[in-house]
């Protein structure tokens, strides 16, 4: 039983997906080679993007960390992924130390043409909060209830993650500033924690650090793709200095991933498969190595886009759904209660069914 | 284990040391002088490297204007000042043109009481000039120090030379420096009267705490703990090269990592660095040779003696030392100026103490990272305490190795004669006690003489040197003759000296001595030892008097007072005639003892002390050895 507004309502949307998706059609139908790529772009089956940008180190001669992760995160934004989206973690201040002799900004060049920390950087984890415990926090959503909604990563099933690490790492650990250290095997828990509480779709690891791959290899939670700076027992090495500063500005990997992602634009068509091969062994000195085994797709027929923008997909439903008010208020009241505000037809159904899952807080209610 | 535990085998063991003693000994103090002396040679010691990451020296570039005139401008004007009254020192003209600079400026007085009585006017008074240049986004709680000592033209000497292009260079860089915003920590230029008592009185100052002799008035301003200093000493002349001196009071030395810092930036602005004015080749520094010949051998060699020979003094080398005393790693730079070869400028000076002070000024806690106990054979090579202990440890092993065989061969001969119940071993404990305390007291009185004659010193009308060394020599010649005594008198059968019990105890301590010296002044210990050791252990009672007096004259050799006078000979090394050499040795000798003591009463050195109270007593016991008749 549906009354007619709610009807009306399906009909509208049910429209509106079917003129998109037919507009989509006719811009394609041109040129048929491309039918196999409208398929891929369908198939990674997301709605939703985050990113969790870390850098684990602090101190002065450790610039180049904040720069790597400084410049990530603006090519994220700038690719669609908004600042509510993004948890920033950055162990110091570089803008503020009192020997950077340009003060209050963030360089990841030596010409000095992008301030990476310009007008509108949110950090949301600074200094001392940095830490392994409040890192591990934010990926499996165990923070205290005062923590505001911006500095939560409110992901769910549908969503997919890149998580981006930068900092002085060694065989099997990458260290939070100068005190404690994160390990493989605790990363490893903290993602398989996330699967399990359907905190996400599929995950993208991206880590800079001397013996990267070490990080990743005790990953064993689905939908992993993980790409690491350097092999075990290899050093990730800094890209170059700039003589104005006095220190290392930027890594090699992280100087490498950014050069390409530069040319990426939201609607691009790269693919995860490029994006591994962006730093060749005679550029980055250190093995760039990835791990694909935990991710069912094809990583060539997967998008960039899928991880570091923020793009909308649009998915055709062939079937007439029929859509059940939920009545959020009702179910978290005490029971006994009787509802005054509900009509009796609404009433009656809720109380035959049975109660659904709902996500009250994440879902917008205009979408219901 | 069983080597321990199993008396059978322990005994055959003991035997076999006994029967080859005298060979092993030889062989372990031979082989651990060859050891500590090749450590100089290239392949057995180490390359130095910056272990603190924080400093990132030389990678940011100069930001002084090319030209640099206001340093040549301010020499100028600086060589006009000085040149005025050749008596004089320029605090008042520092004080002016830092004040101009618009740096907080400061005077500050002190004086030093002379600790002898023989001059009329026992106070001299003295005045130092800093300025604290304040890190503009810092809080003040760090501070750098860039020292230069004031010397008036009439007492430049070559030891001491002329500091005005220092002081030049400071001005100038305080000018530049004022308009940078990247210093995280204060730095403060000084400008010392009387060089190391100077620096003392502003750091006792600076630090709020008092020295006996030197009497510092309390400081208007200060910054944060200091960090690092850099003591400069440059003349007015364009240099040849840069001398790095490290060795402060009683042997310290600075971190290692300062050192490095200071030679690889002196090395990016193409300059030659040496330490102890041994010069490398050129070619070490750019090509990858070995460094395997002999000659290679043989300049590394002379600059870890050389090295070594400085701090066995344990007097500071330079202003510096004092620093040391707060541990405060500090280190001079001095401009030498030779007529040949290539000249460096003022302004190529000025970009190796930016670069110094813009790495140091990175650091974020203070210098741990790197050595503090180590040995140079050049500026690029070092030695550190792990690679020179078991080398000096086997030149002492002797003395262990020896002193348990003396105990050893003590038990023995208990077994022999243990019927005999005339010689009980308390008895013969006993019998040493007398000679320990005399010994002890002999010291005492060496260690107090100079104090004590202080007293009574104005009513003679000698020169203080000559009156310390008098002093010294009284007391040398009154304790050669206390083993007379004292045996005369134990000439009752009870009270025999056991003089292998004698000498097992004076090995004891001298090794105890020699092992706590190493740890605190390795070449100190090392020259000691190395004279001593033979000797010492060689010593016993004879019955022909050849070969007794033999040994006394070889035991006379390695005294302290003739020890002393080979110091000064070597000092004097090249003169006209033997009688010159003689003559002057000895004039250099009662000014090094001298000096020795002003070390001791200004600064605390430890040096004097070591000698009269440590190593005099334990002498005097190995002294006594060749006086008992051996057929007891």
């Amino acid at each position: 039983m549906v009354d007619t507004g709610e009807n009306n309502n399906m009909k509208t949307t049910f429209i509106f997906n079917l003129i998109c998706v037919f507009s989509l059609f006719c811009s394609q139908v041109g040129s048929t080679n491309h039918d196999e790529q409208v398929k891929e772009f369908f198939k990674s089956g997301h709605t939703n993007n985050w990113a969790v940008l870390v850098d684990a180190s602090r101190f002065w001669f450790n610039y180049r960390h904040h720069a790597n992760v400084l410049s990530l995160y603006r090519s994220v934004k700038r690719l669609g992924i908004p600042d509510s989206q993004i948890i920033l973690m950055v162990a110091d201040d570089m803008a503020c130390n009192p020997r950077n002799p340009r003060p209050a900004t963030v360089f990841n060049n030596q010409n000095q043409h992008i301030n990476v920390y310009g007008d509108d950087v949110e950090v949301d984890y600074r200094g001392y909060e940095v830490t392994v415990e409040n890192f591990i926090r934010v990926l499996t959503g165990r923070l205290p209830e005062s923590t505001p909604r911006s500095k939560r990563l409110l992901s769910d099933e549908r969503s997919n993650i890149l998580v981006y690490m930068t900092g002085h790492g060694g065989d099997g650990f990458l260290k939070f500033q100068d005190a404690e250290e994160v390990s493989n095997v605790e990363l490893a828990d903290a993602f398989e924690q996330m699967w399990q509480k359907q905190r996400y779709h599929e995950l993208f690891f991206m880590i800079d650090t001397c013996q990267a791959e070490s990080m990743f290899q005790k990953f064993y939670s689905p939908n992993i793709l993980a790409v690491a700076s350097s092999r075990v027992g290899e050093d990730s090495l800094s890209h170059h200095v700039d003589p104005a500063l006095g220190v290392y500005v930027i890594d090699r990997y992280t100087y490498y991933a950014l050069e390409f992602l530069e040319n990426v634009k939201r609607g691009s068509k790269k693919t995860m498969a490029q994006f591994f091969k962006v730093c060749p062994k005679h550029l980055c000195i250190s093995t760039v190595s990835t791990r694909t085994d935990l991710f069912p797709r094809d990583v060539s027929h997967t998008l960039l886009t899928d991880f570091f923008g923020s793009v909308r997909n649009v998915e055709l439903i062939t079937e007439t759904s029929s859509l059940s008010k939920i009545n959020t208020s009702s179910s978290t009241n005490s029971a006994g209660k009787e509802e005054t505000t509900c009509s009796k037809d609404s009433c009656k159904d809720t109380d035959k069914k049975p109660e659904k899952f709902s996500y009250p807080d994440q879902i917008p209610r205009v979408l219901i | 284990m069983g080597l321990l535990t199993n008396e059978h085998s322990r005994n055959r063991l003991i035997k076999l040391l006994l029967a080859h003693d005298t060979k092993l000994c030889c062989l372990s103090y031979i082989a651990g002088v060859v050891w500590f002396l090749a450590l100089a040679y290239q392949p057995f010691n180490a390359g130095t490297y910056i272990s603190e990451n924080a400093l990132l020296p030389g990678l940011v570039e100069s930001e002084l204007p090319p030209m640099f005139t206001s340093a040549f401008q301010i020499k100028d004007e600086i060589h006009t000042e000085v040149h005025r009254d050749k008596k004089l020192t320029p605090q008042a003209w520092i004080y002016k043109k830092f004040t101009e600079t618009g740096l907080e400026t400061y005077t500050h007085n002190f004086s030093l009481i002379y600790p002898f009585r023989s001059v009329k006017s026992q106070l001299v008074t003295g005045e130092n000039v800093y300025s604290i240049l304040r890190g503009r986004r810092a809080a003040s709680t760090e501070a750098l120090v860039l020292s230069i000592p004031l010397r008036p033209l009439m007492n430049v000497n070559k030891e001491r030379p002329a500091t005005h292009g220092g002081i030049a260079l400071a001005l100038a860089l305080a000018k530049e420096f004022k308009r940078k915003p990247y210093w995280s920590k204060d730095i403060i230029f000084l400008f010392t009267d009387f060089d190391e008592i100077g620096t003392l009185a502003w750091l006792d100052a600076y630090h709020q705490t008092e020295s006996e002799y030197i009497k510092a008035n309390d400081l208007p301003a200060r910054s944060g703990p200091i960090q690092a200093a850099v003591n400069l000493e440059l003349p007015a002349e364009d240099v040849s090269y840069y001398n790095l001196l490290l060795e402060g009071l009683n042997g310290q030395l600075p971190n290692l990592d300062l050192v490095n810092l200071v030679v690889r930036l002196c090395r990016r602005e193409h300059s030659q660095v040496a330490i102890h004015h041994s010069m490398e080749k050129r070619r070490h520094q750019f090509s990858d040779s070995k460094g395997e010949s002999w000659s290679d051998f043989k300049l590394s060699l002379s600059t870890m003696l050389r090295m070594m020979w400085y701090q066995a003094s344990g007097a500071p080398s330079g202003n510096h030392g004092m620093f040391h005393k707060f541990h405060i790693e500090a280190l001079t730079v001095q401009g030498v100026v030779k007529k040949k070869g290539s000249h460096d400028d003022i302004i190529t000076s000025a970009r190796i103490v930016e670069g110094v002070f813009r790495s140091l000024n990175n650091l974020l806690e203070r210098f741990h990272q790197s050595f503090f106990f180590y040995l140079l054979p050049s500026t690029n090579r070092y030695v550190s305490i792990g690679m020179y202990m078991p080398a000096f440890e086997a030149e002492e092993v002797l003395d262990k190795v020896k002193e348990h065989l003396q105990e050893a061969a003590k038990d023995d001969e208990f077994e022999e004669d243990e019927a005999d119940v005339n010689n009980p071993a308390n008895q013969s404990v006993l019998s040493i006690v007398p000679i320990v305390l005399v010994s002890l007291l002999l010291a005492w009185m060496a260690h107090q003489g100079p104090e004590l004659l202080m007293r009574i010193m104005p009513r003679f009308r000698i020169h203080t040197e000559d009156m310390v060394i008098y002093s010294m020599l009284a007391i040398f010649t009154a304790a050669l003759m206390y083993p007379k005594m004292m045996i005369r008198k134990s000439s009752n059968p009870f009270l025999v000296i056991d003089w292998r019990l004698l000498k097992s105890v004076a090995l004891i301590g001298q090794t105890l001595a020699l092992a706590c010296v190493a740890l605190l002044n390795i070449s100190q210990a090392f020259f000691l030892a190395a004279f001593m050791v033979p000797v010492t252990c060689s010593v016993k009672p004879s019955k022909s008097r050849i070969l007794r007096w033999i040994q006394m004259l070889a035991l006379v050799m390695v005294s302290l007072l003739v020890l002393m006078y080979f110091v000064g000979l070597a000092s004097a090394w090249p003169q006209a005639s033997t009688l010159d050499l003689l003559f002057k040795g000895y004039a250099n000798t009662k000014h090094l003892i001298f000096l020795g003591l002003m070390d001791a009463y200004l600064f605390n050195a430890w040096s004097e002390m070591i000698g009269t109270a440590v190593i005099f007593p334990l002498w005097l016991l190995f002294w006594a050895v060749p006086w008992v008749d051996p057929s007891l």
